[in-house]
Order: structure tokens, then C-alpha cells, then sequence
């Protein structure tokens, strides 16, 4: 009734301002509460789905070329054969070849500090940072043979001059070998 | 309960039945005839009717239950039942209004209307409608009144037969539509000539001028066909009083119009010598107009042949029952419309709210079956890669471990390959002093050059290195010693992508 009183009063453009206005808030308020919920649950799931699809057709894909894989792995097994011995005679391990390589390579190693371990996902990696010193072809040949040793690797390289108008190369480097 | 619930909504409802029964059924209640007819659908351009004629007399029980009977008999619409009431039930006054806007026409004729009629305001019922608007301001306008009490009869009437009322209509308007339909379509009129049309009724005539295609004038004559097929002196002279009387009444309304022709509808053509009649009276040319032209009557051409029915006019109501047809005056209450309306609202509301809550059900089920098919779809796939899980996980462990191997002992973009390519672009210029490379990421060259330009050089074929991109300078300077000019510099690097 008093609603009635209300509407009217208004002109007619009013009332078709007011209903307009009221099937907004109304068109609003059923979005809000009813579509935006459903559909964001619809979408969730159809990318669930487009996730998994995706990650079946690889698993697929994968199983179809095991057999060219498992060859592949076996090239590559003695490298990663999972090491019996601690963690402290990887490293000494790995500083040994350092020593010997530095040694072969005719560099005169100045210092060797071992870091900290990482583990990864299914392997550790170990690092040492090494400064050597000696002519620049000495130092090549020392790289040369880090890099065709066993997944010995050097991440870091800075090479400088020992002294100002000299021939002798200080290089400082941060070597890398992994073990499973 | 339940049963009674439900039976009583949709009784509230009215839901009107799926039928093909659509035209719309004409009920007259005269003096001594009950008069019903409907039109069916026409195929061609001869249009077929139902028709129950009754005379009161014969009736045995009440009105009501013969209009029942009748409608079940011959399966007339109960849902679309139009009111027909006789023209000599109806008090008509031909009003000039000094306006032309409806709305005031309608306030003027309010307020007139106790001048015109003897009743009080609320014991009749009256409508009108405009016969022509006036260049001088002034609008012609036909005011019907009737008494409360005929139309509450005939209401009462029908609600007992349980018809559904759509209008009450005057039968001087069902007469003019019937015209139109079968005579004046073929007949070609300037405005200012104008036809009489007498139609002859069992037990009055209605005397009807029309023109520009309208009713314009109308008058009840009590002298129907019961009167005039007696044989009692002087009845054929009361009758042509009666006509000359309506032919100088409606001159007085309407002066310079010329009537061109008399048709003589209803049952007048079946009385004997009453063209001669009108043609004496009026002293204009009679035709007499065939009632049943261009229709055919289901199972009652031959009765109305008869002798009782011969003297019935049937014209109100074939008029009445034509769907397309001139706007009508409808009698009914103003009450009673507004109740209609109400419950037309009421029942568009409800159906409007029954499909709301329909489609808001088909909906939500379609949003339903979707998600329960995508969440179906779903648990097959986790189901399928739950069972390869532990063979994909041992071929990604192997496929994972190949790609670590592989990246270590690859030599491309190693610090030994860096040194390389820049062993290959420094020129002579250039002195190298120091050289950071961080493996696949960046490289800083520090060093100096002879000049500038030498560095600038080297920073572009640095650039133009395969193995390098976006090379800068951060700084550059020139550098005075021993007598020597050089240029001191820093250039940082990316490995290519």
C-alpha cells in the first residue's frame, strides 16, 4: 500500500529509472549469489580436466617410447651409478681430481675450499671454489681437461692478471660435480 | 485434501482448455427467442456458422439451462461468449461535444449522463464511441445506455451456463458488421451519401443510417415481423410513420447527406410487399438484402427457410461473432471488466511465475548434468593416470636423469666455449684485464683500448656475436699515463638465448 503511494508519486520516467535500477541490483545479486559461484566451479573443473588431459597424452606419449628411453638411460648409467661412499669422501674425492688435474695441466692450485652440498630431486651436487694460477694457455688446458672429466664442471670463471704488467693468469673458479 | 487443494487451485486458475475451438459463440436473449450462434473457421471466402434458435415460450426450464444444452449440443467456445442485446433494450442519443480529445469526452459524458436517461447513475450501464470528429471542434458521438437489470440477467444467465463473458455488445452493431462484411465491401460510397438499413426483427425493426462505412444513426421501431405478417388494419401505415419519423430524425442530426439506397435485412425480405412499403415511405430505392448470402448455416439453411424461423433475424449476432469487425461499445459492468482484468493479471502473473521457476529448474538441471558429466570425465582420467603412475614416474626419473647427464656434458655455452668466442672477436686494440663468466648466464669484460671508438667497436662485435646479446657499457673512460692516452672500460653481457 504504501508502496503504491510511492510509485505514484513518481513521473514516469522515475519509475522506469527506478525499475531499471532494480533489475540491475536484481541481475547483480543473481550473479553474485548464484551464476559467478556455479560458474567458477565449472571453470575450475574444465581446467582440471585440460591439466590432466595434458599431462595423460604425456604420460602416454612417455610409456610409447620407454623402450627408446631405457636405451638412452643405459648410455648414460655409469655416470650416475648411486655412490656407496659419505658425503666427506665424495668431496675429497672430488678435490683429489682437482689437485691432480691442476697438477697435469702444469697450474700452481693456491686454494681449494669446499662449499656446501646440495640435494636435488634425486641427486646431490657438490661444489668447490678453486683459485689457480699460471700462464693463460695453462689455464685453458686446466679447464679443458675440468670440462672432459666426469660431470665436472666449471660454473664460475674470473680470470685477472696476478700482478699489473705481468704474463701470470689468477683465476678463480667455482667447480661442480654431481653423484646420485 | 490434497485432491481438494489441487482441484481448487486450478480451478482458481481457469486455465482455459486446449481446444481448436476458437471463434467466438454470440448469445441473444430477446423477448421471445433465444438466439446462439458461432463461426467456424472459413477456408474460402464462405464462412460457416453454427446457429440454435429457441423461442422463450417453448423454453421449459430456465434460460440457463437451454443455453447449456445448446452449447452442448452444437460444441459452441464456452471460453469466448459475446452478448448480444437487442436493440430495443437499449436507449441510444446521437450527443455533439464541444471537444475532440477522448479523455474529455469521456469526462464530459460522465457528467451528462443523468441528463440523459431517467435512471439513477448507478442502475445502468452505458458506453459510447465516436461516430466522427468535427472540423469545428465539435465531436458526434453514439452514447448506449441499458439498465443494470437486463444486463444482470444475461450475466447471470451466462455464469450459470458456466460460459466465459467477453463483451456485451449492441445488436445494431452486430447488424452494420454483418453489412459491411456481405454488402458494402462491393459497394463504392462518397462521404456524403449514406444507406438505410432496416433489419426487421420477430418483434421490432432496427432503423440504421450508415455511412463512410459506420453506424451513424440508429432507432428502435417496436414493429417487428409478428406484427406485420398480422392481419390487422392500418399496421402497414403505423410502420411508415414510424420510418418517415426516423428519416426526419436523423435529417435533423445530419443535413447534407444524400441517401442512395434502402436494404431491408433480418426477416424483412420474407414479409410480403414490405419493399413496396418502404419505397412508398421513404421514396428511396429498396433492395432486399439476403441474410444467409455468402455464409452457409451447419444443418440450418433449410429451417430458416421455414415458416416459424423465416420471421427471425439472425444479423445481430452473425455480426457480433465476426472477429474482424469494427470496434465495438461493450456494455459490460466497469465492476465486472475490472474483476476480468484482475483475474487476467492474476493468471498472467502465475504462468509467468510457473515458467520463471521452470526455467530456473531446466537450468539448474542443465547446470547439474554438466557438472556432474565433467566431474565424471575427471575421476576417469585421474583413474587412468593413477594406474600408469608408477611406470611414468620410473620413465620421468630415467628421462630426467638423461637430461641432467646430457646438459653437463654438453660443452655448448661452457666457460672454456666463452673464452673461446672471445679469444676470436678481441682485436689488437683491445687488452683484456679481467674476465668474469658465470656459466650460461653473464659475462664482464674489464680492459682498456686506444681509443673510444675501439671499444664502442668491440662492444658492436660483441653484439654481433652469436654467443652474446644485449652487451652495455657501463662505463668508459679515458685514462692519462706515462705520456699514454687510453681508454679504460667495462662491458657486460648475456649468453644468447
Amino acid at each position: 500500500m504504501i508502496m503504491g503511494g510511492f510509485f505514484s508519486k513518481l513521473s514516469k520516467k522515475e519509475r522506469a529509472g527506478l525499475m531499471v535500477a532494480g533489475f540491475i541490483v536484481m541481475a547483480v545479486f543473481v550473479d553474485r549469489l548464484v551464476i559467478s559461484p556455479i560458474s567458477a566451479k565449472l571453470q575450475r573443473i574444465s581446467r582440471e580436466i585440460t591439466l590432466s588431459e595434458k599431462k595423460l597424452s604425456h604420460d602416454l606419449r612417455n610409456i610409447h617410447s620407454k623402450e627408446f628411453i631405457e636405451s638412452e638411460y643405459k648410455k648414460y648409467k655409469d655416470f650416475v651409478k648411486k655412490s656407496p661412499v659419505s658425503d666427506e669422501e665424495n668431496v675429497s674425492n672430488m678435490l683429489a681430481e682437482i689437485e691432480g688435474l691442476a697438477r697435469t695441466a702444469g697450474v700452481n692450485l693456491v686454494d681449494i675450499k669446499p662449499q656446501v652440498s646440495k640435494q636435488f630431486d634425486f641427486y646431490k651436487e657438490y661444489a668447490a671454489e678453486v683459485t689457480i694460477e699460471g700462464q693463460m694457455e695453462q689455464i685453458i688446458v686446466f679447464l679443458h681437461k675440468l670440462g672432459s672429466a666426469q660431470l665436472l664442471r666449471a660454473v664460475k670463471v674470473r680470470l685477472g692478471l696476478k700482478q699489473k704488467d705481468s704474463s701470470v693468469v689468477k683465476a678463480f673458479m667455482l667447480v661442480t660435480n654431481i653423484s646420485m | 485434501m490434497a485432491n481438494f487443494i489441487i482441484t481448487g487451485f486450478l480451478e482458481s486458475m481457469k486455465f482455459q482448455k486446449i481446444s481448436f475451438n476458437s471463434g467466438i459463440a454470440g448469445v441473444e436473449i430477446g423477448s421471445d427467442w433465444l438466439k446462439i450462434a458461432q463461426k467456424e473457421r472459413a477456408k474460402n471466402e464462405h464462412a460457416f456458422y453454427r446457429v440454435s434458435l429457441l423461442k422463450l415460450a417453448q423454453i421449459k426450464d430456465d434460460v440457463a439451462t437451454a443455453i447449456m444444452g445448446s452449447f452442448r449440443l452444437l460444441s459452441f467456445n464456452k471460453q469466448h461468449v459475446v452478448v448480444c442485446i437487442p436493440r430495443h433494450l437499449v436507449t441510444v442519443r446521437m450527443l455533439d461535444l464541444p471537444s475532440t480529445n477522448v479523455r474529455e469526452i469521456s469526462d464530459m459524458i460522465d457528467l451528462q449522463i443523468g441528463k440523459q436517461t431517467p435512471y439513477a447513475k448507478e442502475d445502468i450501464v452505458f458506453a459510447h464511441k465516436i461516430v466522427e470528429a468535427g472540423a469545428s471542434g465539435y465531436t458526434k458521438v453514439m452514447l448506449a445506455i441499458v439498465t443494470r437489470n437486463i444486463v444482470s440477467e444475461r450475466m447471470g444467465a451466462l455464469a450459470k451456463a458456466g460460459l466465459n463473458l467477453k463483451r456485451i455488445a449492441i445488436s445494431s452493431e452486430g447488424v452494420c458488421n454483418w453489412f459491411r462484411r456481405a454488402y458494402l465491401a462491393d459497394m463504392k460510397l462518397q462521404s456524403s451519401q449514406a444507406i438505410i438499413l432496416l433489419d426487421v426483427d420477430s418483434n421490432y425493426s432496427d432503423f440504421i443510417v450508415m455511412r463512410k462505412g459506420k453506424m451513424v444513426f440508429t432507432r428502435n421501431i417496436l414493429i417487428g415481423a409478428n406484427h406485420l405478417t398480422q392481419e390487422t388494419a392500418g399496421r402497414h401505415e403505423k410502420f411508415s410513420e414510424e420510418l418517415k419519423q426516423s428519416l426526419e430524425r436523423y435529417r435533423g442530426l445530419e443535413k447534407n447527406v444524400e441517401i442512395v439506397k434502402t436494404y431491408l435485412s433480418g426477416s424483412g425480405p420474407n414479409i410480403k410487399g414490405l419493399d413496396g412499403i418502404l419505397n412508398a415511405a421513404l421514396g428511396i430505392c429498396v433492395e432486399n438484402a439476403d441474410q444467409l448470402k455468402n455464409l452457409h448455416l451447419r444443418g440450418m439453411e433449410e429451417n430458416l427457410r421455414n415458416e416459424e424461423l423465416k420471421f427471425v433475424s439472425i444479423t445481430p449476432l452473425l455480426g457480433v461473432t465476426m472477429d474482424d469487425g469494427e470496434p465495438c461499445m461493450d456494455l459490460t459492468p466497469n465492476e465486472v471488466k475490472i474483476q476480468n482484468l484482475m483475474e487476467r493479471k492474476t493468471k498472467q502473473l502465475t504462468v509467468m511465475g510457473i515458467l520463471v521457476v521452470a526455467i530456473v529448474t531446466v537450468l539448474s538441471f542443465l547446470c547439474l548434468t554438466s557438472f556432474n558429466t565433467k566431474n565424471a570425465y575427471l575421476a576417469t582420467l585421474k583413474k587412468k593416470m593413477s594406474k600408469i603412475a608408477m611406470q611414468v614416474e620410473g620413465i620421468d626419473k630415467m628421462r630426467a636423469v638423461i637430461d641432467m647427464v646430457e646438459g653437463r656434458l654438453d660443452s655448448r655455452g661452457s666457460s672454456l666455449e666463452c673464452l673461446s668466442e672471445i679469444y676470436k672477436i678481441t682485436p689488437k686494440e683491445i687488452s683484456l684485464t679481467d674476465i668474469d663468466i658465470e656459466e650460461k648466464q653473464s659475462v664482464v669484460l674489464k680492459g682498456h683500448g686506444f681509443a673510444m671508438s675501439d671499444v664502442f667497436k668491440y662492444a658492436k662485435m660483441l653484439e654481433d656475436s652469436e654467443m652474446f646479446e644485449n652487451v652495455k657499457t657501463p662505463s668508459i673512460r679515458v685514462k692519462n699515463e706515462k705520456d699514454a692516452k687510453y681508454a679504460e672500460f667495462e662491458i657486460n653481457c648475456a649468453y644468447q638465448k
